[in-house]
């Protein structure tokens, strides 16, 4: 995973390391291309997330929000 | 005055076919016949070659009405050719259809992540441009597992438990691994998951639990407040309808608090139900 894909990917999930680790595990050879299905839904809302400021990822808005 | 060898060669108007009615056909007219014979096998009724993904996967190029489609490149168009041409497609791996609403225009009206053994109809509208006519999936994913044995001393006081069921009663698809409590999804579509957790060995302190689904994308929780602190167990259903994207996970967990520790069991039977876990990917 490239960095900004790292990032898109923060923006729904808390750890994106484990998942793709564990869709690499579980699809094999088509794990690039569960990856890139991801990417292609969830990124026009972190870009725009982005672009409105004072961006954060999930982990980080899950750990402001009160249990 | 060529003589057609695809049906793209040919017209639907009879007259703008070949041999017009002034060509002097001399020995060709048996070519012209064969030729025919082999345009409606060939194109109509034969499974053509594999065709390897690619981001232009250009299915006019090989005869047949039917290939694999095999690699795992995203596709977003499949070639320009005659409006009208039928394809059917099996696909052999994960490939990501890249919707788009004039080149590839896919039922749901959003990306496909097809997977090894689907099948799909395709049918050109000519300039590049196709259409999704209808879609299965050659599997669709459901399990059901249960807990075989008792787990003591691993809630009461707070601690999240992660419930695994390590006995499966069926696993289409080979979607849930018994050994971790994962549950992967194969798919992107709307889930439906049903749990009953049962718990053992409660004290009257522990006066509230709540039974999580954890995905990937968001935990859904439930909470209890218990009746009656006075039994020693309770067995708790739930159910959630959620949404997962394909390679997403789904764990179940329980979590019982207010105990003085961590004290209480998880129950599982080898033959009685008493905590089990069961999900599938609805229509």
């Amino acid at each position: 995973m490239t960095e900004d894909q790292k990032a898109i990917l923060a923006h729904v999930l808390i750890d994106p390391e484990a998942w793709f680790e564990n869709v690499k595990e579980v699809f094999a050879e088509g794990a690039d291309s569960v990856l890139a299905n991801k990417i292609a839904k969830y990124e026009p809302a972190y870009r725009e997330a982005l672009a409105g400021g004072n961006y954060k990822t999930r982990a980080e808005r899950e750990a402001l929000s009160p249990a | 005055m060529p003589v057609p060898a695809r049906i793209y060669d040919l017209s639907s108007t009879a007259n703008s076919n070949s041999p017009a009615g002034s060509d002097s056909i001399g020995t060709s007219l048996d070519d012209y016949l064969r030729s025919m014979g082999a345009i409606v096998r060939g194109d109509l009724a034969t499974k053509g070659a594999d065709i390897a993904s690619a981001t232009t996967t250009d299915l006019g190029a090989v005869q047949g009405l039917f290939h694999d489609i095999t690699g795992t490149t995203t596709i977003t168009g499949f070639g320009t050719v005659a409006a009208g041409v039928w394809k059917v497609l099996k696909f052999e791996g994960a490939i990501l259809l890249t919707y788009n609403a004039t080149s590839l225009i896919l039922l749901g009206g959003a990306n496909r992540l097809v997977g090894n053994g689907d099948i799909g109809v395709y049918v050109s509208e000519g300039s590049g441009n196709w259409r999704e006519e209808s879609f299965q999936y050659a599997a669709k994913p459901g399990f059901l597992a249960f807990k075989s044995s008792n787990t003591a001393n691993v809630v009461g006081a707070g601690a999240d438990y992660t419930v695994i069921c390590d006995t499966e009663v069926y696993d289409r698809g080979g979607d849930y691994a018994n050994g971790t409590g994962i549950f992967t999804a194969p798919r992107t579509g709307l889930y439906q998951f049903n749990c009953m957790v049962g718990v053992s060995d409660l004290s009257a302190a522990m006066t509230e639990y709540s039974v999580a689904l954890v995905t990937s994308n968001r935990t859904y929780s439930s909470f209890f407040p218990r009746a009656v602190t006075t039994s020693v167990t309770f067995r708790q259903p739930a159910s959630f309808l959620v949404d997962m994207d394909a390679g997403d996970t789904a764990t179940l967990h329980i979590n019982v608090v207010n105990g003085a520790g961590n004290t209480a069991d998880v129950q599982g039977d080898g033959t009685t139900v008493y905590t089990s876990f069961s999900g599938a990917l609805l229509p």
